[in-house]
C-alpha cells in the first residue's frame, strides 16, 4: 500500500514537472526547427530557409533597361511638341522608377551600384519633369506673345520676355545637369549588360530642345527690341541678389530700389525661376528687400527679376545653390513601453536639417518614416518582433539641396521576455493554464478513486466488520449524534424521508446512498462515492443480506433509469427491499 | 519457458529495442558529406541513385587502372595525392576516361594542378539576388554552353559556393550576383556585380576533366528540393554520364568520412575473419542473454 502511493506520488510529481517545463514553452512552443542548427560553413539546410519569390530579380534588369529608355522617349515628344504624349510617358517613368525604389528596398540592395542607379534615376526623372514644365510653360509663352502682339502690349510682350529669358537659362542648366549624369548612367548600364544607345541618344535630343529653346528666345529678344514701342518709362528698378552662391539654410538677400514719382509704398514682385515668389513694398526711399530662406531650392543656377505694375521690369540676375552634405545619427535603440526607442540627428555642417523625411529600416526595409524637429532630431518608438534586427536610419533629399546620408547599422537582439504582452500570447498563456488546471483536476478525480484511500465514514473507526467499537469509549464520545444511533433507527429515519418524498426517482436515490454509505464503510469497500448498485450487489455476494440486496437494486434501477415513473406499489416493494436489506445487515453485524 | 514470467518478456523486448536503436545510432554520423549520414548534410539519399547505374566506390587509386569510359566522381575533396597517385589518376584522364570534381573550399586546386589542369577554384562568400531562399548564399546558377550535361536544365540551386576559374563555362550565375567581401549579405558599395562560372570543363589528353564550384547538390537537403528541380535532373545527368559506370571517391572525397563506431563496423565489413569471429561473439551474446533471462524467469 504505502509502495503504490510512493509510486503514485513520484509519477505524479514527475508529471507535474515535465508540466511545467512544458508550460515554460507555452508561448514559445518552438522546440526544434530545420533553421535551428541547421547552417554548417559548407551549407545551409534548406529546409530551415524561407522560400522567396523570384520575380523580383528578374524583373529589375528589364526595369533598369525600360528606365535607360524612358528618357528619351518624354524628350522626342517634347521635341515634336507632344506635351500631352511626354506627360503620359512622364508618368509612366515615374511609375517604373517607383517599382525599381521598391525592388532596391526588398532586394537589399540600397548601399550598391543598383542604388547609384536608382538615385540617378531619379535625378533624371527630376530634370524630365522640370524640362517638361520648363517647355510647357514656353509653349504658353508662345500663345501669349501672340496675342499681346495682336494686342500691342509691349510692357505684356516685355514680360514674356524676361520670363522666357529665364526658361532659356534653366533649360540650359537641365542640361547641363543631364549631361553630368551621362558617364556613370553609361557605365552602370553597361555593368549590368544592359542596352545605353537610346539613353545616349537621348542626350542628342536634350541639345535639340535646349537649342531651339534659345533659338526662339532670341528670336523673342530680338523683336522685342523691334516690335515694341518704346513709351517712356517714368519708372526704373534697380535689383542686387546676395550672395551669389546659398546653400541649404542659407539666407539670399534680394533688394532693389525703385526710381520715379511717387514710389512710396509701391507693390514689387519678384519672380525666381520664372515663377512668382513673393512682393513686397517699398519703403519711404523707394527701397525694397526680401529674405529668402534656402530651403526646397534645388541644386544649380537660378534666376531673379522684378517687376513694378507689370511693366517696369528689373534686369535678370542669378544665384547658384550648392548642395551640402549631411549627417545623419542613429543612437542605441532603447527599449520603452511599446516598443523600442528610436533616436538620432540629421544635420548639415553647422546647422541641423528640419522637417525632412528619414526612413527607419529594420532589416533592410523600411519600417517607418519619421520627420525631424527643428532641431535636427527625430525620435519615434516602434515595435520589433522576437529576434535579430539590424536598424538603420536613412535621408534621401528629394528637393532639398543637400547629399544623402545614412546612419550606422545598429543590431538589436528580441526576446519574447521584450516583446509585450500581446492578445494573441495571452491568450496561449490562458489556454496553457486551462490545460494545466483541466489535467490536475483529473489527476486529482483519478487519485480519488485510486484503491487505498482511507474512507471517511465514522463507520470505518467506530466500527470493524464484526461490529466491535475499535474506539475509545472517551473518543465515540465526540462521534456526533447520528453516527452514534442504531442501524435500525436511521435506516426508519431514512426510510420515512423516502416515504415523504414525492418524486420517486428521488426517493429511490435517498435509499441508495443510505445503503451505499453503510455497506461500503462497514466492508471497506473501494470508490465509495462512485460504486454502482449492481456493483455493491457483486461484492456482497455469499453475506446475509445479499437476497435483499439484490431485490433492493433490481427495483432501484427500474425505479430511477424506466422512462415511466414508478408507482406506488413499486415504491412500497423498494421500501420493503430496503428494510429487508438493513435488517440483515444489522444481523450480520451483529 | 513458459516458466518466465510476462514482465521479463516485456523487459527482453525493451532491451531488444534499445539494443536496435543504439545500432541504429552508431551505423550513423552527423559528418559532412559522409554517406553514413542520412541527415540534411549527408550523402546517403546520393549514394542511394549511384547503386542503380552501377556505380562503385573507390577506396584505392589502384581501381583506376585499365579504366575506360568511366568517370571519377570527387565530392568535397580533401588532402593531397600521393606520387603513385598523382600517377595513376593522370593515366585514368589520359585513357579517355572523365573526372568530375565537386568542391567548395578550395581544396579540389590541389588535385586539379596535379592532374595538369588549368581549372581553379576561389572560394568567397559568392551571393546573388537570383535565388530560390532568403539567404543571398543560395544562388541559382543557369546553363551557360552547349555541353549536354547542362543543356536543357532551367537551373541548379547551389548553397554557399566557391566560384570555377578558366575552363570553358557551363554554369553560370546571373549578371546580379556578386561576392559578398564583408559577408553582411548585403550588396555594398564596394562589391560588384557580374556574372561567376559554377561549373567548368577543360580538355585532357582524350579526358576531361569537369570542375563544379558546390558539392552541396549532391547533400540530400539539396538533392531534390521542391523548388529546384534542376538539381536531381544534373546529379542523375552526371551519374548516367560515363558508359562504364560512376567511381566515388571515397578516399579524398567526404562523402568517405567515417567516425568511431562506423569505422570499426566498415573494418568487420571488410575483414572475413573479423566478420566471422564478430558472428560468433553475438551469437554467444544471444544465448547468453536469453539464459539469463531465464533463470530469472524460473526464480
Amino acid at each position: 500500500m504505502t509502495r503504490a502511493l510512493a509510486g503514485i506520488v513520484i509519477i505524479s510529481a514527475l508529471a507535474a514537472l515535465i508540466l511545467g517545463l512544458i508550460a515554460l514553452h507555452a508561448t514559445s512552443p518552438l522546440l526544434y526547427t530545420p533553421s535551428f542548427d541547421g547552417s554548417t560553413p559548407a551549407h545551409t539546410n534548406p529546409a530551415g530557409l524561407e522560400k522567396i519569390s523570384n520575380d523580383q530579380a528578374e524583373r529589375l534588369l528589364p526595369l533598369m533597361s525600360d528606365l535607360l529608355e524612358s528618357p528619351g522617349t518624354v524628350m522626342v515628344n517634347i521635341r515634336y511638341g507632344y506635351l500631352d504624349l511626354a506627360q503620359r510617358d512622364l508618368d509612366e517613368f515615374f511609375e517604373t522608377a517607383r517599382s525599381l525604389d521598391t525592388l532596391v528596398v526588398n532586394l537589399d540592395m540600397t548601399e550598391s551600384e543598383i542604388e547609384e542607379f536608382r538615385r540617378m534615376n531619379r535625378k533624371n526623372l527630376d530634370i524630365m519633369t522640370e524640362l517638361l514644365n520648363s517647355t510647357s510653360r514656353m509653349d504658353e509663352l508662345r500663345t501669349l506673345e501672340v496675342r499681346f502682339r495682336d494686342s500691342n502690349d509691349p510692357q505684356a510682350l516685355t514680360s514674356i520676355t524676361y520670363e522666357g529669358e529665364a526658361l532659356r537659362k534653366k533649360v540650359r542648366d537641365l542640361l547641363t545637369d543631364y549631361e553630368s549624369q551621362r558617364e556613370p548612367m553609361t557605365r552602370a548600364g553597361e555593368d549590368l549588360e544592359l542596352n545605353t544607345t537610346e539613353y545616349q541618344e537621348s542626350h542628342q535630343i536634350f541639345e535639340e530642345i535646349v537649342r531651339n529653346i534659345e533659338e526662339e528666345q532670341d528670336i523673342r529678344t530680338r523683336e522685342l527690341q523691334t516690335i515694341a514701342i518704346p513709351t517712356p518709362d517714368p519708372f526704373h528698378i534697380s535689383l542686387r541678389v546676395s550672395p551669389s552662391v546659398v546653400r541649404y539654410h542659407d539666407t539670399l538677400v534680394i533688394s532693389g530700389f525703385l526710381s520715379g514719382p511717387d514710389t512710396v509704398g509701391s507693390e514689387i514682385e519678384i519672380f525666381v525661376d520664372s515663377g512668382r515668389e513673393t512682393s513686397v513694398l517699398t519703403d519711404t526711399s523707394g527701397s525694397f528687400s526680401y529674405r529668402m530662406r534656402i530651403e526646397s531650392v534645388s541644386q544649380g543656377g537660378h534666376t531673379v527679376f522684378a517687376t513694378f505694375t507689370g511693366s517696369t521690369f528689373s534686369d535678370i540676375h542669378s544665384f547658384t545653390v550648392e548642395t551640402l552634405p549631411t549627417t545623419l545619427t542613429l543612437a542605441d535603440p532603447l527599449p520603452v513601453k511599446g516598443g523600442y526607442s528610436i533616436s538620432g540627428s540629421l544635420t548639415a555642417p553647422d546647422r541641423p536639417v528640419s522637417g525632412a523625411g528619414v526612413n527607419i529600416l529594420l532589416d533592410g526595409k523600411v519600417s517607418r518614416k519619421i520627420v525631424t524637429g527643428n532641431d535636427g532630431n527625430y525620435q519615434a518608438v516602434i515595435s520589433l518582433p522576437v529576434g535579430d534586427h539590424d536598424i538603420r536610419a536613412v535621408f534621401t533629399p528629394m528637393t532639398l539641396p543637400l547629399g544623402p546620408s545614412e546612419s550606422e547599422s545598429r543590431h538589436v537582439v528580441v526576446t519574447p521576455e521584450d516583446v509585450p504582452m500581446t492578445f494573441p500570447r495571452l491568450y496561449s498563456l490562458l489556454f496553457g493554464a486551462i490545460a494545466i488546471a483541466v489535467s490536475s483536476g483529473g489527476a486529482y478525480l483519478y487519485l480519488k478513486r485510486r484503491p487505498g484511500k482511507p474512507y471517511s465514514s465514522p463507520f470505518t473507526e467506530s466500527l470493524t466488520l464484526d461490529g466491535t467499537a475499535s474506539l475509545p469509549p472517551e473518543d465515540l464520545e465526540s462521534v456526533p449524534e447520528p453516527i452514534k444511533m442504531s442501524l435500525e433507527i436511521r435506516a426508519g429515519q431514512a426510510l420515512e424521508e423516502y416515504r415523504r418524498e414525492e418524486n420517486a426517482r428521488d426517493a429511490a436515490r435517498l435509499l441508495f446512498l443510505f445503503l451505499r454509505t453503510e455497506i461500503t464503510a462497514r466492508f471497506r469497500l473501494r470508490h465509495e462515492n462512485s460504486i454502482t448498485a449492481r456493483e455493491m450487489v457483486r461484492s456482497s455476494e455469499g453475506r446475509a443480506f445479499f437476497s435483499p440486496l439484490r431485490t433492493f437494486a433490481q427495483i432501484y434501477e427500474k425505479m430511477r433509469y424506466d422512462r415511466e415513473i414508478a408507482g406506488q406499489e413499486e415504491k412500497e416493494r423498494m421500501g420493503s427491499a430496503f428494510s429487508a436489506t438493513t435488517g440483515d445487515l444489522e444481523g450480520e453485524e451483529h | 519457458m513458459k516458466n518466465i514470467r510476462p514482465y521479463w518478456w516485456i523487459a527482453g523486448a525493451v532491451l531488444a529495442g534499445a539494443v536496435i536503436l543504439v545500432a541504429f545510432q552508431f551505423s550513423t554520423t552527423n559528418l559532412e558529406y559522409s554517406r553514413y549520414n542520412p541527415d540534411w548534410n549527408g550523402t546517403s539519399a546520393f549514394f542511394g541513385l549511384v547503386e542503380a547505374p552501377h556505380g562503385v566506390e573507390l577506396h584505392s587509386a589502384a581501381q583506376l587502372t585499365g579504366r575506360e569510359g568511366s568517370m571519377l566522381l570527387i565530392i568535397a575533396p580533401r588532402g593531397d595525392l600521393t606520387p603513385d597517385e598523382r600517377l595513376r589518376y593522370r593515366e585514368f584522364l589520359k585513357s579517355g576516361n572523365s573526372v568530375r570534381l565537386a568542391d567548395d573550399s578550395g581544396e579540389g586546386n590541389m588535385i586539379l594542378s596535379a592532374r595538369g589542369s588549368s581549372l581553379r577554384l576561389s572560394p568567397g562568400n559568392v551571393s546573388s539576388a537570383d535565388r530560390e531562399y532568403r539567404d543571398p548564399s543560395s544562388v541559382d546558377a543557369f546553363p551557360t554552353g552547349d555541353e549536354p550535361l547542362v543543356n536543357g536544365l532551367h537551373m541548379v540551386c547551389l548553397n554557399k559556393p566557391a566560384v570555377v576559374q578558366g575552363g570553358s563555362p557551363m554554369l553560370g550565375t546571373s549578371i546580379l550576383t556578386w561576392i559578398d567581401l564583408n559577408g553582411n549579405g548585403r550588396l555594398d558599395r564596394e562589391e560588384v556585380l557580374s556574372r561567376h562560372t559554377m561549373m567548368a570543363s577543360e580538355k585532357l589528353g582524350n579526358g576531361t576533366i569537369y570542375v563544379l564550384a558546390d558539392p552541396s547538390i549532391f547533400i540530400n537537403g539539396m538533392l531534390d528540393p521542391a523548388v529546384c528541380e534542376g538539381n536531381s535532373a544534373l546529379v542523375n545527368r552526371i551519374l548516367a554520364a560515363a558508359p562504364n559506370g560512376v567511381m566515388i571517391d571515397q578516399e579524398h572525397g567526404m562523402t568517405g568520412s567515417e567516425d568511431g563506431a562506423i569505422q570499426l563496423v566498415n573494418l568487420m565489413k571488410g575483414t572475413t575473419l573479423i566478420r566471422a569471429v564478430a558472428l560468433l561473439l553475438t551469437a554467444l551474446g544471444v544465448i547468453a542473454v536469453y539464459r539469463a533471462i531465464k533463470k530469472r524467469g524460473d526464480t
